[in-house]
């Protein structure tokens, strides 16, 4: 398989499951002790949370004022995800087709696996703090995170969709004499097609999740009004904001799971009989 | 055809093998193969499973190199990729999984074999010219998928899928055209429809065809010349009307 050839360079020593526990937890415990790790988890710190808690987050402030800005900042949140998903899958389709192994030569694909795993390596939260720094704060440098992100993420799952997919029908249009690019335009696209649409779904949901982080570095959306709730103590204002959260992340995270299997290709089942 | 004419001018050879070695890795299936291919000819390549009929396919349609001996496809030295890289579009292959685009529909995969004469930008707006589009048509009428023309791939049956591949390749008009068990899975009847299509191809554009075969009779019955391959390698290339019964092939085939 030519899929396999980049990775079959690096090996592991071979080793049994459980010399494998073994050492991962023998590493963990290391790292929790080396961190000092169990002192948070002393009775003073949970009861002072707990009491933080039940004395300043309940009940939830549902006063229409704060509902309205709550309102707004989710709302902004979902545009700034779906503008950032938007862009980014513009921005990460032609980088994939770039660094698909299958399509392109080693001269090519690498320097473009390069350019899309520098872009996942920093955080969207990183990349809405540089954004903020150069265009100033509000949501116009939340979409430029999310954009950005996206694109290496998507980027990612696309290049290996591509090498994925059989290449016999690539071989036959070949042959043929179809060119690169009619190639992507008749086989690599309509065969990938299902599991793009997927993908693009995913990475919403999760681009929703992380909208609402990047708030916190002055990027808008309602990670901003979170930040704003903390630093002014309305704790109970703040816990409104974080159901109207949670139930908006639950709600589009159902949707887009039923939406996505909706696309799972017809003949998966008749492939698995 | 221009190009093709000027090809027949220069030489007479649409394929020839010599002292060919190949093998996948460094383990030979087939040795000291030598035969060479008339342009506009229908040749058949025939032999039990498992004695590199495939392998044979392979080499000739540029998807394995040989490990010896040489290869001239059209004139042109087929092991230099610059050449090879020129003879593209000008093999075409139906092989044995067919290399049909499961998510496109009849019509669109048949319409594929007009891809490499048709300009890059209409092609990605999925437009084709108008004698692509007449021919296309009449060629599912005559190998009856008309009726499926807007079904996607993976709808249809194992034969089918066969007659689309059959199609494609015909719409496609190669200057060779090398089938992998292209006869398997098809009746008696669509079989013969398909063969006189891919016989007047032959005749009308010169096309030379290479059947891979391990239906002896279909075989003969089709080709000029058979090319006999057994477990010892190639026995020989004979003469289909020379040769005295079905039976004669196959006790050559299997003898020790």
């Amino acid at each position: 398989m030519i899929l396999n050839k980049s990775y079959q360079s690096i090996r592991l020593p071979k080793m049994s499951f459980f010399s494998l526990f073994v050492i991962l937890s023998f590493l963990t415990f290391w790292s929790l002790f080396n961190l000092n790790y169990l002192r948070f988890f002393s009775r003073i710190s949970i009861a002072g949370t707990l009491e933080l808690i039940s004395n300043y987050f309940f009940p939830p402030n549902f006063d229409p004022k704060v509902r309205k800005s709550i309102e707004f900042a989710l709302l902004e949140t979902l545009q700034i995800a779906l503008i950032g998903t938007y862009f980014g899958i513009f921005c990460s389709l032609p980088l994939s087709i770039l660094s698909a192994n299958s399509l392109t030569p080693k001269f090519v694909h690498i320097p473009f696996r390069f350019i899309l795993s520098a872009i996942r390596t920093v955080p969207s939260l990183i990349w809405a703090l540089l954004f903020v720094i150069t265009f100033g704060l509000g949501p116009h440098s939340g979409i430029l995170a999310i954009t950005v992100y996206t694109t290496g993420f998507l980027g990612k799952l696309q290049y290996e969709t591509f090498e994925g997919l059989p290449s016999d029908s690539i071989q036959a249009l070949k042959a043929l004499g179809a060119g690169k690019i009619q190639i992507v335009r008749y086989v690599v696209l309509p065969e990938s097609g299902n599991s793009l649409i997927s993908q693009i779904i995913f990475m919403f949901e999760y681009n929703v999740r992380a909208s609402s982080i990047i708030g916190f570095v002055g990027a808008g959306g309602i990670g901003f009004l979170l930040q704003l709730y903390i630093a002014y103590f309305h704790f109970s204002a703040m816990l409104t904001a974080l159901i109207y959260l949670l139930v908006v992340v639950v709600i589009i995270d159902f949707l887009g799971s039923k939406l996505r299997a909706s696309f799972q290709d017809p003949s998966y089942d008749v492939l698995n009989i | 055809m221009e190009t093709l004419e000027i090809h027949k001018s220069e030489h007479v050879f649409a394929i020839e093998l010599k002292d060919i070695t190949i093998g996948y890795g460094d383990k030979p299936v087939l040795r000291d193969i030598n035969f060479s291919v008339p342009i506009g000819s229908c040749w058949s390549v025939i032999g039990p499973s498992g004695v590199g009929k495939t392998t044979l396919f392979k080499l000739i349609t540029g998807l394995l190199s040989p490990m010896d001996g040489k290869i001239t496809i059209l004139g042109l030295d087929f092991i230099s990729s610059t050449n090879r890289k020129k003879l593209r579009g000008k093999i075409g292959y139906i092989p044995q999984n067919l290399g049909l685009v499961a998510n496109l529909n009849v019509k669109a995969n048949i319409l594929c074999g007009a891809l490499g004469r048709t300009p890059l930008i209409p092609s990605l707006l999925g437009l084709h010219s108008p004698s692509d589009l007449e021919n296309a048509e009449i060629i599912m009428k005559l190998l009856k998928i008309d009726h499926l023309k807007n079904k996607k791939i993976y709808t249809l049956s194992g034969g089918e899928k066969r007659r689309v591949a059959i199609a494609r390749a015909l719409l496609h008009r190669p200057q060779i055209l090398v089938a992998d068990e292209l006869l398997s899975e098809l009746d008696a009847v669509t079989a013969t429809i398909a063969m006189e299509q891919i016989k007047r191809m032959q005749f009308e554009f010169g096309t030379t065809v290479i059947l891979i075969e391990h239906n002896v009779e279909a075989a003969l019955k089709y080709s000029d010349q058979v090319v006999v391959l057994s477990d010892d390698g190639m026995v020989g290339a004979f003469s289909s009307d020379k040769i005295p019964s079905v039976d004669f092939i196959k006790e050559i085939m299997t003898a020790e």
